[in-house]
């Protein structure tokens, strides 16, 4: 079992290690640096703004390290075959889950304190907090990541604690409890109160794991949820071939098909379907959209302003490239007397009303109290252009070097 | 004469599969290709079908080559593959409609058989599901009703019975009757023989590919010199022979 987990965390880590080469070598991600490079900045610009304590900085505080703390899963690294080829193993896999724990649990330390220690400077500031007792709530929210990570392998054993109610006290309740005690009582009792705490989780798992047998389905299923959420990811950036969106009917978006696609067309049919439906595409267009809209609203109008507008729409319009070969698996694209040049058509046709609501929605939120129409005017005709380029000469490229 | 294969070498690289296969399908026949696994039924199919193009011969339905004209040739064919391929987007009734806008099918007409067939394979209480979250059997019935309510001149059908129960290859089988008495020809890769002997007019043997015996069965039998023989008793003995040869 030793010997398995080694081998599987080489494999996991490699893999990890992989996509992270492939997003850094992406363009996107230097746009991100930038972003966060802003955000950085803007911190330390706010931070200076604030003389005091302020009455709302104990509140942030919490908020952020109950969000912290969500951050870091169980990685057990159970693949699907396991409990067909591990069942007479049964027993010996709390070992193995013991592993997997220890491992899940370094890294989701390192984020917690990675969490304080960007936190930190305004805990002091806003929070008005000493150091000793910075330290004291940052080992608190160790302890509390540890009783975490102990009560997610514990609903792997017992199906109690896989109820929504026992995951909302075990993962929120209790942690705010001792946050807000930490924050607002006294930091050395919820030190205290974390530590009987984490005891507590411990003879729990260590009960369960006595009596209980591992629950192979939700061990497997939570598993691969959370390699697909990592997956995902990864694929904001490059093609990953295990990412499988989910589809939803969206009944309610039944107008937008119509809208998007020429129904009349086999391609226009199919297209307009698989934008709509699957979770992939149409959700990262949709989040980059919202994203943009943000930054152009609180951006000041001006060069930069357009710049971003026009960024956006090239992003947007990047996302799309793969719509273009989502249904080139499927052997019946091929059997329908349908030819290739009205795929091309069609992918152009929806291209440029996707990006056309896009470059609509951008520009509504570029309207201010007292909106530059010089300004718009600009943009919406950068936006057409920009529009005309993508679906003429940009995607007929994308696609040749696809093909 | 619908479907002319001609002197066909292909294969999915350089290495050809297929080694001269020749062999038709007339109209209104159903033609049985049979084969062990690996014997080239698939490859031969999927020449058919377009999915791979030969490095020599041709293939022609009415006359018309996918060269020639591929909208034309790929309009005449519809095709049942072995495992059910679905789009996860799209719902049953999608998929009917998408069928009918490929293949630029009269709605009416074609809603009409689609229903009748629904009912059949009792899918008419699922139009508004994902059919890639059905069964296997379910699934196939999906593509056996998208495939018969086209209007083409040659059915292509590979390996159908897996998955199907009793009731439904009954009903595949009398579906089968029913183009064929239209006058469409059909194609039918199998192995289950018994069912193939029972039904098929025609029969291809094929063998590391290429065609061992062609024709009905009572010219197998001939080739054979057995008057008796079950199609399994052909088989197995031109199997045999090609092992050894």
């Amino acid at each position: 079992m030793d010997k398995l987990f080694q081998t599987r965390l080489k494999k996991h880590l490699l893999m990890l290690m992989k996509y992270w080469k492939l997003v850094f070598n992406d363009h996107f991600i230097i746009a991100l640096f930038f972003m966060f490079g802003a955000l950085a900045y803007g911190y330390s610009q706010a931070l200076n703004q604030i003389k005091a304590p302020v009455w709302w900085g104990k509140p942030v505080i919490l908020v952020i390290l109950l969000l912290v703390i969500q951050l870091g899963r169980l990685a057990t690294m159970i693949e699907k075959p396991d409990p067909v080829f591990l069942l007479p193993q049964t027993k010996q896999i709390n070992r193995y889950l013991q592993h997997a724990k220890n491992y899940s649990l370094l890294m989701a330390v390192l984020i917690t304190l990675a969490g304080v220690g960007v936190l930190s400077p305004f805990m002091a500031v806003g929070g008005g907090m000493k150091t000793t007792t910075i330290i004291l709530v940052a080992m608190t929210a160790v302890l509390t990541k540890a009783m975490w990570m102990n009560w997610k392998l514990l609903s792997l054993y017992d199906r109690k604690w896989q109820l929504s109610s026992s995951v909302v006290i075990s993962k929120w309740l209790a942690p705010v409890l001792l946050y807000v005690v930490s924050l607002y009582v006294s930091s050395v009792l919820a030190l205290v109160l974390s530590i009987i705490g984490l005891g507590c989780s411990i003879c729990l798992v260590v009960k369960a794991q006595g009596i209980q047998v591992l629950d192979w389905r939700t061990a497997v299923v939570d598993e691969a949820n959370r390699m697909q959420k990592n997956y995902r990811f990864f694929n904001l950036f490059t093609d990953v071939p295990l990412v499988q969106g989910t589809v939803h009917r969206r009944r309610y978006l039944d107008w937008l098909i119509k809208l998007l696609g020429d129904q009349k067309s086999t391609y226009g049919y199919l297209f307009s379907r698989g934008l709509i439906r699957g979770a992939d595409i149409s959700g990262l267009i949709v989040r980059l959209t919202v994203v943009g809209m943000l930054i152009v609203f609180f951006i000041p109008q001006g060069w930069l302003n357009v710049v971003i507008f026009a960024l956006f729409i090239y992003l947007v319009s990047v996302q799309l490239v793969s719509l273009y070969s989502q249904f080139d698996n499927s052997v019946f694209v091929y059997i329908y007397p349908v030819t290739n040049i009205e795929k091309q058509i069609q992918f152009k046709k929806i291209v440029t009303k996707v990006l056309s609501i896009v470059t609509l929605c951008l520009l509504i939120s570029s309207l201010t109290e007292n909106p530059d129409w010089i300004m718009m005017g600009i943009k919406l005709i950068l936006g057409l252009v920009e529009i005309g380029l993508i679906s003429t000469v940009y995607l007929k490229s994308r696609i040749q070097s696809k093909a | 004469m619908t479907l002319k294969v001609e002197n066909i070498v292909g294969g999915y690289s350089q290495v050809p599969v297929l080694k001269d296969v020749s062999f038709s399908v007339n109209d209104g026949e159903l033609v049985g290709l049979i084969g062990l696994n690996g014997a080239g039924k698939s490859t031969t199919i999927n020449h058919i079908i377009g999915l791979l193009s030969p490095f020599k011969g041709r293939i022609a339905i009415n006359g018309v080559s996918i060269t020639d004209d591929s909208e034309k040739y790929k309009s005449q064919i519809a095709y049942i593959p072995e495992t059910p391929i679905l789009y996860d987007e799209l719902t049953l009734k999608e998929h009917l409609e998408l069928t009918i806008t490929a293949y630029g099918l009269d709605k009416e007409k074609a809603w009409e058989k689609a229903n009748h067939l629904l009912e059949i394979f009792r899918l008419d209480n699922k139009l508004e599901w994902f059919p890639a979250n059905f069964s296997k059997g379910m699934k196939q019935k999906v593509m056996i009703t998208c495939a018969f309510m086209t209007e083409a001149k040659l059915f292509i059908i590979d390996e159908p019975f897996y998955g199907l129960d009793p009731i439904a290859v009954h009903d595949l089988l009398m579906e089968i009757e029913n183009v064929k008495n239209n006058g469409a020809a059909v194609l039918m890769s199998t192995h289950v023989l018994d069912t193939a002997e029972k039904y098929c007019d025609k029969f291809v043997l094929l063998a590391n590919g290429q065609v061992k015996a062609n024709g009905t069965l009572d010219e197998l039998r001939a080739l054979n010199d057995g008057k008796d023989q079950t199609l399994d008793d052909i088989y197995l003995s031109l199997a045999k022979d090609t092992d050894n040869g």
